[in-house]
């Protein structure tokens, strides 16, 4: 049968067992088997030890008053699954939806409460197709009864875990999608029930508050203060009610459900490139990315690779036993250069974006430090962190007084701090020359292009720079203002020639103990998803030494003095350690 | 195997930015989205640059346009320089409808057939195709 030209198949694709309850990256559907088989389901499952399952809050209760933990159905015996993943040698890790889940029939919301569709900003009804082309509908958490009915399901699900002495830790998962390399939550909502709400919020403000409207992109602006306000409670009843459980919000990117896609989706067009980009970009956020609405028939070639290894095998597994105790050999975490970190505005991330391009230092590094990239927002709880090597590059523009400090913190724990000073309020700028007197740091005063400012203290480095200036620069300018600023922070990394539309990530890890001649071992990953056969080549200094090539898919690679060839056809993909002197 | 080039637009009233008018609100086909640098291209054939400035200054959304005719006429302007043997046209209203009553994939695409306004871009609009919506 055609429909638009489509040729469609009359019969429902047969999906294999294993994908319905696995469907992906060690997620758990437990409502897709029965409890019988969750033993042998389970033990069947060797990708790893740790398994996700998200919970179906519309699987647990028709009503809202009544939320079922077994008493009715066995399906819903979070008990019983929890003793028979330990049985079986399973750690699990129970998820909460925070919004609109895309993988669930109606985004996961009980019937009774589905009454309210949300829609995306550009009015269209949220919906996203799941790994069988079924449509799934997202129906709006601006309603206040589902919020009052999400509040008394977690509660009822803190006191259950309570009482039935469950140890397992909780998540809480914001889904959501990359669009245009930034990620857009399906929380959103411009629905007629979120307009209701909102105008609710506005007429509860002050008269003097309500003024300050004077502008569509003000208007916006408390649009997206009222969202933020919304999410917090929804995570503040999740967080309360689960309290010892509550691990945090982990937000995923799930493939296959942005906007463009979807329009491909309709006539069953996959498009693996783009979801690799999208994952690369998920990388660059820290993000954890899902291919739970993809088809097995999709993740194939070099796109099942990057799920397997990179998503799965690094990503989710280093996510998973950050809090738990691992005698394990030393693994791969990802690697960053640069953490541009940016103070959370919703709706501002893009021009925090294109002023790293008019800056020029975004360019530089996507031509040379591919796949070392972090984007990262600051967060009042980002207090604990390890000050790396890396460089925080941090502008002076929305600074706030926490912010402010949590940079000097940076700094006097030995951090390598780059601040741009334009738009930096009188305020901190008065600020910094307290720091500097009280702290009796010589400031070092730097002609190069335009005027610089060097702080150091022990191993920690404060480097300021007029971002004014430098966007003025011509682009071969700004290339050697980055390329002499970057080299005094004298950090050692091959450097990849010509890996322009070439997917690439680079991993590090601590040496095993047959390796202890090296400081650490890394590890890059390099994929052709093109139709063109491509070149790229890795430049390194005396402290790098080429160990193994792994996994060559359609690859080449050549060595000379301190230099790799690398030649990858259409699809190619290959894996290459380095051990590193210091 | 010759596969049919079928273009999917989506259109309707909107108030965007203090300026109400008639905005495409996508162009889609098999692919996917169209690309608004493919779009900028095709416009700079049939307008000015300036116009083409005016076109393309809501990020999200193409237009305005000042009636129906004309952005059919753009659409079927577009289609034929595009090499789309056919494209249909819906309003976003009944874009939303076609996803309100459909359960899959193929639930929409029959929607979209029995719906939209149907243009080939041999310049025939289908008389069978219904207008709803915005202009019913």
């Amino acid at each position: 049968m055609k429909y638009l030209g489509v040729k469609l198949d009359l019969t429902t694709p047969v999906l294999k067992d294993d994908d319905i309850v696995f469907p992906a990256e060690n997620w758990f559907f437990y409502w897709k088997t029965s409890s019988a088989l969750w033993k042998s389901k389970l033990s069947s499952f060797h990708w790893s030890h740790r398994i996700v399952v998200p919970l179906y809050w519309a699987y647990h209760t028709d009503s809202g008053d009544n939320i079922d933990f077994g008493s009715l159905r066995q399906e819903t015996n979070l008990l019983k699954l929890c003793q028979v993943a330990e049985e079986v040698e399973k750690e699990l890790i129970l998820a909460v939806m925070i919004g609109p889940a895309p993988f669930l029939p109606n985004g996961g919301v009980p019937s009774f409460l589905a009454k309210d569709y949300s829609k995306n900003e550009m009015d269209f009804m949220q919906c996203f197709f799941d790994s069988s082309y079924q449509l799934n509908k997202m129906y709006s958490f601006f309603s206040p009864p589902v919020f009052r009915a999400f509040t008394n399901f977690v509660l009822k699900l803190g006191e259950y875990l309570k009482k039935e002495r469950i140890n397992v830790d909780v998540w809480g998962i914001e889904s959501g999608f990359f669009e245009d390399g930034l990620f857009k939550s399906t929380f959103f909502d411009n629905s007629r029930v979120f307009e209701e709400s909102f105008s609710r919020f506005v007429r509860a403000k002050t008269s003097q508050e309500r003024s300050k409207i004077h502008s569509p992109e003000e208007e916006d602006a408390f649009r997206n203060e009222f969202r933020e306000e919304i999410r917090g409670l929804y995570l503040k009843a999740a967080e309360d009610a689960l309290s010892s459980h509550w691990e945090g919000l982990f937000r995923y990117n799930l493939l296959g459900a942005d906007s463009r896609q979807f329009f491909g989706r309709i006539y069953q067009n996959e498009d693996p490139l783009a979801y690799t980009k999208s994952i690369f970009s998920a990388f660059q956020q820290n993000i954890l990315s899902s291919s739970v609405l993809l088809s097995s028939t999709v993740k194939e070639g070099p796109f099942k690779i990057i799920l397997d290894k990179l998503v799965q095998g690094i990503h989710l597994e280093n996510y998973l036993k950050e809090d738990s105790y691992d005698d394990s050999l030393p693994s791969f975490v990802f690697q960053r250069f640069i953490d541009f970190i940016h103070f959370k505005t919703p709706g501002k991330e893009f021009f925090f974006h294109q002023n790293l391009y008019e800056l020029g230092i975004l360019p530089f590094f996507y031509t040379y430090y591919q796949g070392s990239l972090l984007f990262s927002e600051f967060t009042l709880e980002r207090e604990e962190e390890e000050y790396d090597k890396r460089i925080h590059f941090i502008s002076g523009q929305n600074l706030n007084d926490s912010f402010f400090s949590f940079m000097l913190k940076i700094f006097l724990n030995g951090g390598r701090v780059l601040l741009d000073k334009t738009g930096l309020d009188r305020k901190f700028q008065k600020k910094l020359q307290v720091f500097f007197l009280e702290n009796e740091l010589d400031i070092e005063q730097i002609s190069f292009q335009t005027s610089l400012l060097n702080a150091q203290l022990g191993e920690g480095r404060l480097l300021i720079f007029d971002g004014s200036e430098v966007v003025r620069f011509s682009d071969q300018q700004k290339h050697a203002f980055w390329q002499r600023l970057i080299e005094t922070f004298d950090f050692l990394h091959p450097k990849i020639i010509g890996g322009d539309d070439l997917n690439i990530i680079w991993l590090k890890r601590f040496p095993r103990s047959n390796e202890l001649q090296y400081e650490e071992i890394r590890r890059v990953f390099i994929c052709n998803q093109t139709s063109y056969k491509k070149k790229c080549s890795l430049k390194f200094s005396k402290n790098f030494v080429a160990l193994k090539v792994l996994d060559e898919i359609h690859s080449t690679v050549q060595v000379a003095q301190g230099e790799l060839s690398v030649e990858l056809m259409p699809s190619g993909s290959l894996f290459i350690d380095f051990g590193v002197f210091s | 195997m010759r596969h049919e080039r079928e273009l999917v637009v989506i259109y309707g009233i909107k108030e965007f930015l203090s300026c109400r008018g008639l905005f495409v609100f996508g162009f889609f086909d098999r692919q996917g989205v169209i690309d608004s640098l493919d779009i900028e291209e095709i416009l700079s054939v049939f307008y000015s640059s300036q116009q083409v400035t005016e076109l393309m200054s809501y990020s999200s959304f193409l237009g305005p346009f000042n009636s129906k005719e004309e952005l059919f006429d753009f659409v079927q302007e577009f289609a034929r320089e595009k090499k789309y043997t056919r494209c249909v046209l819906l309003t976003l209203d009944e874009f939303n409808i076609a996803l309100e009553q459909s359960a899959d994939a193929q639930g929409i695409l029959e929607f979209i057939e029995g719906h939209g306004v149907l243009i080939q871009t041999d310049n025939s609009v289908d008389k069978k195709g219904l207008i709803r919506g915005f202009f019913g």
